[in-house]
């Protein structure tokens, strides 16, 4: 696996734990259940923390908290459930969430740059050669129809002069 | 004689193969490796779910066929048509392929 | 029509790059088939039975003569020289190889076409009435909206792994020729009581394996707010649509199982939040791809052509031929033209590379260059003048495309069936072809009238048999083709889904079966009742007691 952030291999300081390990030290990241269970003494902790989100997880209940998560994961399992791509843009775009947005699973390079453009910075790459390629699948399509949370200007706003000139 | 023959689409262009007897996956249903037993089957099966066959066909799979004097003959009729083609007449036109666009 | 500018042009060429790109990867087993298949789907490439099969987007139906004669030129170099026209006015290529496939979206991308998300999970080919920008009872041109959407959908980063397939229909006229209602969201263009132009939003309309009516879930919708509307709607889709159940994961089973109320609360919550962004269309965004769209420059004529007349009292063949092809039209002295793609005892949507080259000639030389596929299968010529008429008909006849029987028993919608799809249980062509035999005599049909008749291979119902007047599904019975009718359905404004009649009959029997739901039909109407007029007055019972012999 290889992490890549902002489409640079990084190191991954990060720990995943199980819901009934006794917590570390050092930044963890924890399940929804575990954070409902457990608010009290990770919030007091005073070490970084990473929430990760199944598909299925409304971003609305911790809304007011995101403040508290360094990092917040979400889980692409298969390649064709596209609900995480939703909550990307619902934490970023609604919930003006600031931290790490990660996307772990079974990513494909062809994902890349949805991903990105829903506001995704950080990717847990399964395959090396797609972590080698993500510069060139980012830079596969850069005709943007629609907006979305990654503030680049769309074709309509070049259209109607509200962009600087299209870099082709 | 009731027999099992593996197919699949070939990957480059989609038409209809079988698997022979060398491995290979071929147009011509008359040489294909037959099945006859439950343990052939499910050697038939692996065979045609190489690793090294993904990257030569698309979805195999077996299929029921009666072995007569001139070959296998698929026994369902969705299998006939995927070795001898729509029964509709469909246009197929002598026209040079080498047209520049 | 619209013309791509810069951007258009660039998406379309770096797609093409982006899958080229992903096909090597393919061939060299970077990408096994599982991961590449979502990928393939995206670009609109199927395997089928026999072959890979090919969907190329006609965005609104719409294209012209320069785009038709490439769409000639694939059937003849990549193809077996033919193409198919769908029930989403689309083009499909039976029979493409996987490793030329890139070469074809390049020659497309040439003349501003793609195959683009006609398949897969994601937003389809936005439909739209096929007499637009033609049609008398207008109130405004549907495709320049179905080309904003077409826009907005395109590669959208959230809405690129739904569910399931998701498709739009738009009609700019009170009368509906884009089945709006069964569509996952059907638009329709109308003025509210200020006399401003709007839509009416319907949502959760689908045919298949459980067919319903849309709802409407907003009675008038604002154009500036077309798109955050639909991406409110998207948005409550992609994450509440089922994913278990690929028979269950259309957005009408939402609909359906949060009940109206709740899914239109939920869409409407989420669009309160989106309203006011970057979604919302300013009014100049809107005519500037509505002038694309601008009516073509159109001769001053005092009414109807004076020659037509006389022509018609002249020529019995050609008078048969205007009474059900020709269309009228919204300028005084022109007509709308449709050509028939169902030749009696032919395969219906198919055409030759050569009709579809003459079809572009007669488009360039007399209208304007403007073509349209309808959801029946047919071209449609939008814009004729009447004048033009008699030679038209004399050139579409030497092409084999004069066959004047659009709406009659003959006009059958028919998907590919078993020939083809390897999703079929039963051959849909060849029942379609003995219809269309056995009822060949054309005053015969124009005796019957207006009859649609549709035709399923298999429950996914792509020829749209539940909004047939008759409509026949094939299905499996033992390793048997059966076929079950229904009767009753209606495509159009007052949208029904059409009723199993009983047991399904064999493929020796499905013909005559057919033939006594006519007969039925003759025997009981009143006064010029069409048959869906005649069913709906006296209900299935007679034609149950013709076809089975109990009441």
């Amino acid at each position: 696996m290889v992490l890549l952030k902002d489409g640079r291999a990084a190191a991954d300081t990060w720990r995943y734990l199980d819901d009934d390990e006794e917590l570390p030290p050092g930044p963890i990241i924890v399940s929804m259940a575990r954070w409902q269970r457990n608010q009290e003494s990770l919030s007091t902790r005073n070490m970084p923390l990473g929430l990760q989100l199944d598909a299925d997880a409304e971003p609305t209940n911790i809304a007011d908290d995101l403040h508290r998560f360094s990092v917040i994961c979400l889980q692409f399992e298969s390649f064709t459930d596209g609900r995480p791509y939703s909550q990307a843009r619902l934490l970023r775009e609604r919930y003006r969430y600031r931290g790490e947005l990660r996307a772990r699973g079974n990513i494909l390079r062809d994902q890349f740059d949805f991903m990105r453009r829903c506001g995704i910075d950080a990717l847990e790459v399964t395959k090396e050669a797609d972590a080698l390629a993500w510069r060139d699948a980012v830079a596969e399509i850069d005709v943007y129809y629609q907006p979305a949370g990654d503030t680049r200007p769309t074709v309509a706003m070049y259209r109607r002069g509200a962009a600087a000139s299209y870099p082709v | 004689m009731h027999v099992k023959i593996a197919t699949a689409n070939r990957l480059t262009d989609g038409l209809v193969v079988f698997l022979s007897n060398t491995g290979h996956w071929i147009g011509e249903i008359e040489n294909g490796r037959t099945a006859s037993t439950a343990a052939e089957e499910a050697d038939l099966q692996l065979a045609s779910e190489t690793e090294a066959s993904s990257n030569v066909v698309v979805g195999p799979y077996v299929i029921d066929a009666e072995l007569r004097d001139d070959g296998p003959h698929p026994t369902r009729y969705r299998e006939w048509l995927r070795l001898n083609g729509p029964s509709v007449e469909t246009q197929i036109h002598e026209e040079t392929k080498n047209v520049s666009l | 029509m619209y013309r791509y500018d810069k951007f258009d042009h660039a998406l379309v060429q770096e797609r093409v790059q982006q899958f080229r790109g992903q096909v090597a990867r393919r061939l060299t087993g970077d990408l096994t088939e599982e991961e590449f298949r979502p990928l393939r789907l995206m670009n609109g490439l199927y395997l089928q039975l026999h072959a890979y099969m090919l969907r190329v987007a006609i965005p609104y139906g719409t294209l012209s003569s320069i785009q038709m004669r490439r769409l000639a030129e694939i059937a003849r170099r990549y193809d077996r020289g033919y193409g198919h026209f769908t029930t989403r006015q689309n083009i499909q290529y039976n029979w493409p190889k996987l490793e030329e496939t890139p070469d074809i979206l390049a020659d497309l991308a040439k003349v501003e076409m793609h195959a683009i998300q006609t398949s897969g999970n994601v937003i389809r080919n936005v439909t739209a009435d096929h007499f637009a920008g033609a049609a008398a009872d207008e109130i405004e041109d549907p495709r320049i909206y179905a080309e904003i959407l077409r826009q907005w959908s395109t590669l959208h980063p959230e809405f690129s792994f739904l569910p399931r397939k998701f498709k739009i229909a738009i009609s700019g006229s009170p009368q509906d020729r884009a089945a709006v209602r069964v569509h996952d969201i059907g638009l329709v263009l109308k003025r509210n009581a200020a006399g401003t132009v709007g839509f009416e939003v319907i949502v959760g309309g689908g045919q298949g394996r459980t067919p319903m009516i849309g709802k409407t879930i907003r009675s008038f919708l604002p154009k500036k707010d077309l798109l955050s509307y639909a991406e409110a709607i998207l948005r409550v889709y992609n994450r509440f649509g089922r994913r278990d159940n690929k028979y269950k994961a259309r957005i009408k089973i939402l609909v359906h199982e949060l009940g109206l109320e709740a899914f239109t609360d939920a869409v409407e919550r989420e669009w309160h939040d989106i309203r006011d962004g970057a979604l919302r269309l300013p009014a100049e965004d809107i005519s500037r791809i509505g002038d694309y769209f601008a009516p073509p420059a159109f001769e001053a004529f005092e009414g109807d052509d004076p020659l037509l007349a006389e022509l018609r009292a002249k020529d019995r063949a050609f008078d048969l031929w205007v009474r059900r092809n020709v269309a009228p039209h919204r300028a005084p002295g022109y007509t709308i033209v449709n050509i028939s793609l169902k030749p009696i005892g032919g395969v219906p949507g198919d055409a030759t590379a050569a009709q579809m080259d003459n079809v572009a000639d007669i488009a360039e030389q007399f209208g304007f260059g403007d073509i349209r596929v309808s959801h029946t299968q047919n071209l449609v010529l939008p814009h004729i003048r009447q004048a033009d008429l008699y030679e038209i008909w004399g050139r579409l006849a030497d092409a084999e495309l004069a066959t004047g029987n659009i709406g009659l028993i003959t006009d059958i919608i028919a998907c590919p069936g078993l020939d083809f799809c390897s999703l079929a249980n039963a051959r849909s062509i060849p029942i379609s072809q003995r219809i269309s035999e056995r009822f060949a005599a054309l005053e015969r049909q124009h005796d019957i009238g207006e009859l649609a008749v549709k035709i399923s291979g298999c429950i996914n119902a792509c020829g749209h048999h539940h909004v047939g007047h008759i409509g026949i599904l094939g299905v499996d019975r033992k390793g048997e083709e059966y076929y079950q009718i229904t009767l009753g359905g209606n495509p159009e404004s007052n949208t029904s889904i059409g009723k199993i009649i009983g047991p399904a009959f064999s493929s020796t029997d499905i013909v005559n079966a057919v033939k006594m739901v006519v007969d039925t039909y003759l025997n009981n109407r009143h006064g010029g009742e069409r048959f869906i007029e005649t069913y709906n007055r006296l209900g299935e019972a007679p034609f149950k007691e013709a076809l089975y012999g109990t009441a």
